[in-house]
């Protein structure tokens, strides 16, 4: 039997304390102990990016992350990107998305998404927004291609995956424009 | 799930060699993890531990010694390697190897040394580091050794390491190339393995490296290249085409590989001519 250990992370912006068994992966962690089961498991090998969090500023399958790995650190997943983590606000915005978002409470990326028809199935999306999110916290003005290798991490068995950059696409420029003071 | 496993942090690289001493087998070391934790959930290991070695300052470090020696900790990830303004000019092939290495996700966990430990005959940073003729310093219980990454390999997935010996270091000589690249065939673009990989170097004085991966039961640097230039083109692809000996697995055909390798290799002999004819035209 593992031995148990107690950690402490932030996960979305909060503190959070857990007794763990050595081998619980962070992807466990995250669904089975704090109820946040946004975050899918897809392979469980780190090929399908159904797992993706942002562990550290980072993109990373949390499947193959030991949750005593991440004892110390900081994890954002798809729960947070609905309340504005890992976006710049335009100065004075109310909501977490800057209050452009046609449905309260979801970012442009999340928005976009739906605009463009990015999910079918929604199995891939946490994912797929993870590493969208990750993207644009390092390069605000992604071209096509970078887009692509972001997600080349991501499958998706139902979109084909251009509605997926198109939406990621157009997120990134709708992000830039909130960003921009109002005159 | 994975099975249960005790899991150790030790803060000195000797310590950690010392729990491979004293427990064998049974302790297995975690760097990123992505092949050792598949490896656990596949059946194909079950540790008693799990000896995380990330929280050991120098094998996280990339530094440049007086004489442009670049030393890379172990532990540096694949994505730290991408973003070290750290590698020499020359080693254009090891960046290049570590941008088309697995997925964005997977390389902010893979490590340089964990990599080429897993010895997969298909890695892809092995080429590179074998090209760049780059040393290992080594570290067990009682003392360290230095070897050349070329000695590592020993068949499929095995190194040469003992039990309780544990990569410290992956070292670039100061000179170690004017120029190289690096070529990978994949069936997709994303996360796959190599149908093939191979790299090339060109040093100072002229003479050709090339290191070609995914053909035979380890990465492989080409012997016998002695003298024959990038510019002897036919003859550098007889030589290597004659060292390989690649299988038919689930990636591709062994007809196809022989026809990949020659391709990629070309390829390469072919930039690495106009990099130097650009570098002698100023353009570089």
């Amino acid at each position: 039997m593992s031995p148990v250990r107690s950690i402490n992370l932030v996960v979305n912006g909060e503190r959070v304390a857990a007794e763990v068994a050595d081998h619980l992966t962070l992807l466990d962690l995250l669904r089975e102990v704090l109820a946040l089961t946004g975050t899918k498991e897809g392979c469980g090998k780190g090929e399908c990016g159904a797992c993706t969090v942002i562990l550290d500023g980072r993109p990373v399958n949390s499947c193959l992350v030991l949750a005593v790995e991440a004892d110390g650190g900081e994890v954002l997943t798809v729960e947070g990107e609905s309340r504005g983590y890992g976006r710049r606000r335009r100065p004075g915005a109310a909501g977490a998305d800057g209050g452009d978002s046609a449905v309260e409470g979801i970012s442009p990326l999340q928005q976009a998404l739906i605009d463009h028809g990015g999910f079918q199935c929604g199995f891939c999306t946490a994912g797929m927004l993870m590493s969208a999110r990750a993207l644009l916290m390092r390069n605000p003005d992604p071209t096509e291609d970078e887009v692509k290798e972001a997600i080349a991490g991501n499958l998706c068995r139902c979109t084909g995956y251009k509605p997926i950059v198109d939406a990621i696409l157009d997120a990134a420029a709708r992000e830039r424009d909130l960003e921009r003071p109002r005159t | 799930m994975l099975p249960s496993f005790g899991y150790l942090r030790p803060l000195a690289v000797k310590d950690a060699a010392a729990v491979l001493r004293d427990y064998g087998p049974e302790a297995r070391l975690l760097a990123g993890g992505t092949d050792l934790l598949v490896a656990l959930k596949e059946g194909l290991a079950s540790p008693r531990y799990l000896v995380d070695i990330k929280h050991i300052p120098e094998l996280r470090a990339v530094s440049v010694d007086v004489d442009g020696a670049v030393r890379i900790g172990a532990c540096v990830t694949v994505g730290e390697l991408l973003e070290t303004g750290r590698l020499p000019a020359g080693a254009e092939a090891l960046r290049e190897a570590a941008s088309r290495l697995g997925t964005t996700q997977v390389r902010n966990r893979a490590t340089v040394g964990g990599n080429i430990c897993n010895a997969s005959p298909a890695c892809d940073l092995a080429p590179p580091l074998l090209v760049l003729g780059a040393m290992l310093r080594v570290v067990s219980a009682d003392g360290e050794r230095t070897l050349a990454v070329r000695d590592l390999f020993t068949c499929p997935k095995q190194t040469c390491l003992a039990g309780d010996e544990v990569l410290a270091e992956i070292v670039i000589p100061p000179g170690a190339a004017a120029a190289s690249a690096f070529g990978k065939r994949q069936r997709i673009r994303g996360h796959d393995l190599a149908v093939v990989n191979a790299a090339a170097a060109l040093r100072e004085g002229g003479e050709l490296r090339v290191a070609v991966g995914a053909v035979a039961p380890t990465p492989l640097l080409i012997q016998g290249l002695d003298g024959a230039g990038a510019g002897r083109k036919d003859e550098v692809l007889r030589i290597v085409m004659n060292s390989i000996s690649p299988i038919d697995d689930v990636r591709g055909s062994g007809v196809y590989r022989t026809h990949m390798a020659a391709h990629l290799v070309s390829g390469l002999l072919g930039r690495l001519a106009q990099d130097s004819r650009g570098a002698g035209a100023g353009g570089r």
